[in-house]
């Protein structure tokens, strides 16, 4: 009987979400880059139109005042495309709280997404890790992943919304509707 | 400034034999033509339906309508992810613009056109790919504010394919 389950996010887990996803943003030195909210986690995860999936591992409660069930993690995912291969998956979060690491739950977390993505056939899986996290980098590579910055020199950009804002003050030539 | 030349529009269902030529092209032109890339029937299926994979815009050349058929001289394809930092995010899956048709800022307005969506749509960042040696394109894009986050902030891109991918999911 294993002693952890995966499950996929409800509307009532996004409380514990937004705190697992601060415990991940401080382990990246990063904490200041985080805006979302229970609120808008709720809103764009849930509806006719998710912006984003997720799993959420949980855990026997020993203390029985919260329920049968601790959270303990999360993977968040979405569907993406390529041009050369069409449907990809995207692995945007995997976190484990550090006291329950070490029980498998981070690599079944991953592997269910990779069979969700199988099963939606996906062709490809991709996700970005900093290059100091040296556990993460070997787990990744021991499943045959490829280090493309590394390997085939390709960098991740980004703007953030201001530069956005200035970027998109158009000078289309034409714009047709529809 | 010219005269308008091009237009820049969302994609429809009959550009999609257009788009799957260029990428097509654009494998050959990389010196992978025998690799497979995607069909006009997936990209028509995957963009056109209740939940799209991925949205488009075409830069389409005005007056070279025949039989019904546009010319386009180059695409943008894109889509809405999220990150849990920031709610939604804007990706620039690919542009490309034909040789021929370079140098008359197709490509900046497509890039423009895609940004300008993100907006609109509460998207907090915008986020592509770029190969380090393309130094025109790299400089365009930190002209334009954005920021080599791999050298900057030490992300580096994974990938598993669907060999790894089904090895991995046990299946």
């Amino acid at each position: 009987m294993s002693d952890f389950r995966i499950r996929e996010l409800q509307s009532e887990d996004c409380r514990e979400l937004v705190n697992m996803i601060k415990e991940l943003a401080e382990f990246e030195g990063l904490p200041e880059q985080v805006k979302i909210t229970e609120e808008t986690l709720r809103r764009d995860g849930f509806g006719d139109r998710p912006f984003y999936h997720c799993l959420i591992a949980e855990v026997p409660n020993k203390d029985s005042q919260d329920g049968p069930w601790l959270t303990v993690g999360y993977a968040m995912y979405f569907f993406s495309y390529g041009t050369w291969v069409g449907r990809m998956m995207y692995l945007e979060d995997l976190y484990v709280k550090p006291q329950y690491r070490g029980k498998g739950i981070g690599t079944s977390m991953m592997t269910k997404v990779a069979e969700i993505g199988v099963e939606n056939d996906c062709n490809r899986m991709q996700w970005v890790v900093l290059n100091w996290n040296q556990a993460a980098i070997d787990f990744y590579k021991k499943h045959d992943s490829i280090d493309l910055t590394s390997d085939e020199n390709w960098h991740l950009f980004r703007m953030e919304r201001e530069e956005l804002r200035k970027f998109a003050v158009l000078h289309y030539q034409t714009v047709a509707k529809g | 400034m010219a005269s308008e030349d091009f237009i820049i529009r969302p994609a429809r269902p009959g550009d999609c034999k257009e788009i799957a030529r260029i990428i097509k092209e654009l494998a050959e032109h990389q010196g992978l033509g025998d690799r497979e890339t995607v069909t006009e029937e997936a990209l028509r299926e995957d963009a056109f339906r209740d939940k799209p994979y991925f949205r488009a815009l075409v830069a389409e050349l005005p007056g070279t309508a025949a039989d019904g058929e546009v010319s386009l001289a180059g695409y943008a394809m894109y889509y809405f992810c999220y990150s849990p930092f920031v709610r939604r995010v804007m990706y620039l899956e690919d542009f490309y613009v034909q040789p021929s048709h370079r140098g008359r800022g197709i490509g900046t307005s497509l890039m423009k056109g895609v940004a300008k969506i993100g907006v609109e749509n509460n998207c907090n960042k915008m986020q592509w790919v770029c190969l380090n040696w393309n130094d025109i394109a790299v400089k365009f894009y930190k002209k334009h504010g954005g920021k080599d986050v791999t050298v900057d902030e030490n992300w580096h891109l994974f990938r598993m394919d669907r060999d790894q991918l089904t090895a991995f999911a046990g299946m």
